[in-house]
């Protein structure tokens, strides 16, 4: 038997499979994120819903992904790959993704907050910006 | 060890500072453990805190009776960005597949580090170790590999067991096991051991073990002394294919309609049901796939015993029919476990009521 007599069919690997058995799991983690918007009013408390740890079929992934769309802010920042934080079409829901350089994703969440927490800067860098500061006022370099 | 003669190690945090890695750099280096290991992506600023005031360890990596595999593995997981500094970071002193060193000077630099770092040091070690014959079937630079074991053991502040081999004896113990092959766990035993098996393990579950380490020393284990950040669900409950399994969705062969549409692997010998890892959510290739999405079952490599479990193809409860000659009856009775019960359930639940419908009656 030759490799051109076995009846293969590639499908679109876009397609989710078993088609309408899916979307239960698309709808828990929004309804996921209707419940940390309504505790981030009530209480200021923040969440986030790790995407790498959920057992996902491989078209949810991107239906979770258009179920929440874009919003105004778009962020990137080059930190050894792309740092990519977007807020959704939902006010105070981001989306977080970060690459290394070679693409490969090392962590991708939904972040539920007023601003995401990886762009707090940290109070040990303040407290070194601060000592920077100062010795470029007084003349001096500083490490 | 003379402690004046040890040489002061510095912080991963000091050495990051001094190769200008800033904060945000290394928050994102730690979401991505933290994200492996399962840990609430709001530890992260935690775990990062702890990973810092880490001091660089020394590694003692030493291979048995293995096939390099797990170390191919390893080196796999070493992407060219922080992760490769951190590992840098790390004294690798020993390991002989990797040193540019030979012979008596390989072996003279093990024992520099391991007297340098005597009770600190990580020992990881891949393949079994056979013990027939005292030992002769394994030897290295006329020491068996038990008195090696046993020697740089002795100075480690713990054991990590890399790959199925190192841990429970893998493919060297499958029956009829000529070597005695035997896992780490069954030689030393006064000593924190951490099994990553598989056969490889995932490179990321390595690593993030040994950063796990560094950060909050020997992380919490099951009853085969794996991390449960890894190793605490099964290949079963975290398969998006689970959601066919439960609505009895079967793929009967490799290319029959169930197995098209991606239905569940069960009777074709997946051992997802009783076999903990974590490559439905880590997957293989830095994240690219995984066997069971690449549409073959899971082979439960990181079970122990796991090539004496049967036929790779059979469903896993074929070994409780074999004796009986009952194979093809194996997947149907696996899966029928179920409606049994609840059938039984159903059927109690009869009598019950007929029985208060007769003390009512009379």
């Amino acid at each position: 038997m030759t490799g051109q007599s076995i009846p293969l069919q590639i499908r679109n690997p876009g397609t989710v499979p078993g088609g309408n058995t899916i979307g239960g799991g698309v709808q828990a983690i929004a309804f996921e994120v209707v419940s940390a918007l309504d505790k981030l009013l009530e209480t200021g408390q923040t969440s986030t819903i790790d995407l790498k740890s959920l057992p996902m079929a491989p078209g949810e992934f991107q239906e979770i992904r258009n179920l929440l769309g874009q919003g105004e802010i778009d962020i990137t920042l080059d930190l050894d790959g792309p740092t990519r934080i977007r807020e959704t079409a939902f006010a105070g829901v981001w989306w977080i993704h970060h690459a290394d350089a070679g693409g490969r994703v090392l962590a991708e969440h939904i972040e539920v907050s007023r601003v995401p927490d990886f762009l707090v800067t940290p109070s040990e860098d303040i407290t070194q910006a601060v000592m920077q500061l100062r010795a470029r006022l007084q003349g001096a370099t500083h490490e | 060890m003379n402690e004046s003669t040890r040489r002061e190690r510095p912080t991963i945090g000091q050495i990051l500072d001094q190769n200008g890695v800033g904060r945000r750099r290394f928050l994102k280096y730690c979401a991505g453990i933290t994200a492996l290991m399962a840990m609430p992506p709001g530890a992260t600023r935690a775990f990062a805190q702890q990973l810092r005031a880490a001091r660089r360890p020394t590694v003692i990596y030493m291979p048995f009776q293995e096939c390099t595999g797990c170390l191919e593995s390893l080196t796999r997981s070493f992407a060219p960005s922080l992760e490769s500094l951190i590992f840098e970071t790390i004294s690798l002193d020993y390991n002989h597949t990797l040193q540019a060193a030979a012979g008596d000077a390989a072996e003279e630099a093990r024992h520099e580090a391991m007297r340098d770092a005597w009770g600190e040091y990580i020992l990881i070690c891949d393949g079994s170790i056979p013990t027939k014959l005292n030992g002769q079937y394994g030897t290295s630079a006329g020491h068996s590999f038990i008195e090696q074991l046993r020697e740089a053991a002795e100075g480690a502040a713990a054991i990590v067991a890399v790959g199925v081999c190192a841990s429970y004896g893998g493919v060297g113990a499958a029956y009829p096991n000529p070597t005695g092959a035997v896992g780490i766990s069954e030689i030393i035993t006064d000593k924190p051991i951490i099994n990553v098996p598989g056969c490889p393990p995932i490179p990321e579950v390595m690593t993030g073990t040994l950063i796990s380490f560094l950060a909050s020393g020997v992380p919490e284990l099951d009853k085969h002394l794996r991390p449960k950040a890894f190793f605490g669900n099964t290949i079963h409950d975290r398969c998006y294919r689970r959601r066919f399994y439960d609505r009895g969705l079967f793929a009967e062969s490799f290319d029959d309609e169930g197995a098209r549409n991606g239905w569940c692997l069960y009777k074709l010998g997946c051992r997802g049901p009783t076999t903990y890892n974590a490559c439905a959510t880590i997957k293989w290739n830095g994240g690219t796939s995984w066997p069971v999405e690449a549409g073959h079952g899971c082979l439960g490599c990181s079970e122990p015993g796991f090539w004496d479990q049967g036929g790779f193809y059979e469903p896993v409860t074929a070994k409780l029919f074999r004796d009986s000659g009952q194979i093809a009856g194996a997947a149907a009775a696996g899966i029928a476990v179920g409606a049994a019960a609840a059938l039984a359930a159903n059927r109690r639940k009869k009598k019950l009521s007929a029985a208060a419908d007769k003390e009512t009656s009379s």
